[in-house]
């Protein structure tokens, strides 16, 4: 396996460099899971965002977006400036790493803002001050209006100088919110901004899920009080039905090529997963089985299928081979796993699992071995995958009123991302 | 027993039917007396629509119970002996577990309903089938009272 996405790893490196840290776990309430805690200490980092005083509202914009960005990957700390021994001048003239060692930075960032007429222009450099090496040095315009997204941008920059790994901080977040008994499709950039409602009044609406180019949602809702299949285009907001048969019509997924939907259809008799071509809009039945087969979860080489079974009285998960085959069982533990979501990299399934009665967010290896527990919580659902895989995001109910949770997929902090008076669900991360 | 309960089922929608009959017994403006529709088939003993059209499951179950089946043997007899009557079978879940999940399962629980009235002679294309899953609780509270109220199917007539 390639190391590249490997936090453990990648925290080796640093381990024999870094100066102590206060790592302040998270508390755990769980009775009947062990959740699991990585040993992972996020690194240190200084950022400098230098600009002229007649752009201290851009350069505010900058450091607040950057520094929310990499301290919510809970993969660093942002130091406080306050103790810096250098000016973003001086540091810009020339870097002396022993200022930024004596006060734990692991990383400096140094940015530097300018206007022309048409375009921002961003200097970027970026140090491992207890290396003395510079990883990473340089440059990037944007339009006048696009310099939020330039500042995701140079946070995806300084994450994978530091770190190998994409940053997953231009990618864009769908939910799902009810109000009595309709529901809209929420829209927001990773870190909450921008948030809208892209469709409105929807009856019931369960399992979007984003095709690979971001145009369009495959969802799950009623009309005439029957479910059904549609796509949602983004852009112009035509809603086009795709599955539309006797019983049940729920959970599609788009296959990672973004040509094939895999969804729980039921009018065969039972719930079996079947794949709809987009292109022939030809459906096919994909598992035969008399119990439940529903939620399938492509791998990301489109080669597999996993899917929740009741094969064996209660819900397992299973998967075959897109190609053919024997269903295969995956999951070992527990009585009741639910809810597969295979991760970007392939190596690992993020799923639910209960314990006599609670339940948790859980991720395996693909033949069902090393079981992470990450997080538990009421009505505990719907995981969804960063891009990069780091990150997972699920829904919880919070005194009542469902929340959307953000934790890292290595064992870290869960964190709300949605506000504690407005109900969310069914989040889907963008897969870019 | 089944026989036993459906003879006096029998005998007591009749008895019901004869009353309600003279009760459509009505006079027209011309004086003239008119029976009802209803009036014309009250010469056979028919099955009354049963007073429950719910059935409830078990967690993580869609196997009919004892008291399932007698509310669906009911529930048969009265829909062979209103041939032309559709119905919808509704599944339903508690909120406990996968939504999606639930969705396949209150499926089930439909298709599971509808398996047993076609086997007593309702004809399957008389059934229609939907699943609401966990998404529309009779009972929106916690503790097994409530949710043991959820987990439940419907027949609808509309």
């Amino acid at each position: 396996m390639q190391s590249k996405y490997q936090p453990l790893e990648r925290f080796v490196m640093y381990k024999l460099l870094l100066l102590p840290l206060l790592f302040i776990s998270q508390l755990s309430y769980a009775v009947e899971f062990d959740i699991y805690q990585s040993d992972y200490k996020p690194l240190n980092i200084a950022l400098m965002v230098d600009a002229l005083p007649d752009q201290e509202k851009q350069q505010v914009l900058l450091n607040h977006v950057i520094k929310h960005d990499l301290e919510s990957s809970q993969s660093f700390h942002a130091l406080n400036e306050v103790g810096f021994l250098a000016s973003p001048e001086e540091a810009f003239q020339s870097v002396d790493y022993a200022d930024w060692r004596i006060i734990g930075a692991d990383v400096l960032a140094l940015c530097k803002l300018t206007e022309t007429d048409a375009v921002w222009h961003v200097d970027l450099q970026v140090h491992q001050p207890f290396r003395g090496k510079e990883l990473l040095k340089q440059s990037f315009e944007v339009k006048k209006d696009a310099l939020r997204g330039l500042a995701h941008q140079l946070s995806n920059h300084i994450y994978q100088a530091v770190l190998n790994i994409p940053g997953h901080f231009s990618s864009e977040i769908l939910y799902v919110t009810k109000h009595g008994d309709k529901s809209d499709l929420m829209y927001m950039d990773q870190d909450g901004y921008n948030l809208q409602a892209v469709g409105t009044d929807f009856t019931l609406l369960l399992s979007p899920d984003w095709s690979p180019d971001g145009r369009f949602v495959a969802l799950n809702t009623y009309v005439g009080n029957r479910p059904r299949l549609e796509t949602f285009d983004l852009v112009t907001g035509k809603r086009n039905g795709f599955g539309r048969f006797h019983g049940l019509n729920s959970t599609p997924e788009y296959s990672p090529d973004g040509r094939f939907i895999a969804a729980t259809l039921s009018w065969t008799g039972n719930s079996d997963i079947h794949i709809y071509d987009i292109k022939s809009k030809k459906w096919r039945q994909f598992t035969h089985y008399r119990g439940i087969d529903t939620t399938p979860t492509w791998s990301p080489d489109g080669k597999w299928i996993a899917f929740a079974s009741s094969r064996l009285g209660s819900p397992q998960i299973y998967r075959k081979a897109v190609a053919g085959g024997k269903a295969q069982r995956i999951s070992l533990k527990a009585a009741y796993n639910t809810s597969p979501v295979w991760s970007p990299k392939g190596d690992r399934i993020a799923f639910i699992t209960k314990k006599k009665w609670e339940y948790a967010l859980a991720t395996m290896r693909v033949d069902g071995t090393d079981v992470r527990y990450l997080a538990t919580g009421q009505a505990i659902e719907s995981p969804s995958w960063s891009p990069n895989g780091q990150m997972l995001l699920y829904s919880a109910e919070d005194r009542g009123m469902r929340r959307i949770y953000r934790v890292p997929s290595w064992g870290g902090k869960p964190v709300p991302i949605t506000a504690a008076n407005h109900d969310a669900s069914d989040p889907a991360w963008s897969r870019h | 027993m089944k026989l036993n309960k459906l003879l006096f089922v029998g005998l007591a929608s009749f008895a019901l039917m004869a009353a309600g009959c003279a009760k459509h017994e009505v006079t027209t403006d011309s004086g003239m007396t008119k029976h009802s529709a209803a009036a014309t088939h009250s010469v056979k003993s028919m099955a009354s629509k049963p007073a429950s059209s719910s059935v409830y499951f078990a967690f993580d179950s869609a196997n009919l119970d004892a008291a399932g089946s007698a509310t669906l043997d009911g529930y048969a007899a009265w829909l062979n002996d209103h041939g032309g009557i559709t119905v919808t079978i509704e599944g339903n879940c508690d909120q406990r577990g996968s939504r999606e999940y639930n969705l396949a399962l209150g499926q089930q629980r439909a298709d599971s309903v509808k398996a047993y009235l076609v086997a007593r002679g309702v004809s399957a294309s008389h059934i229609d089938t939907v699943s609401y899953g966990e998404e529309r609780p009779a009972c929106s509270g916690t503790g097994e009272a409530c949710w043991a109220q959820n987990r439940h199917a419907d027949i609808v007539s509309r």
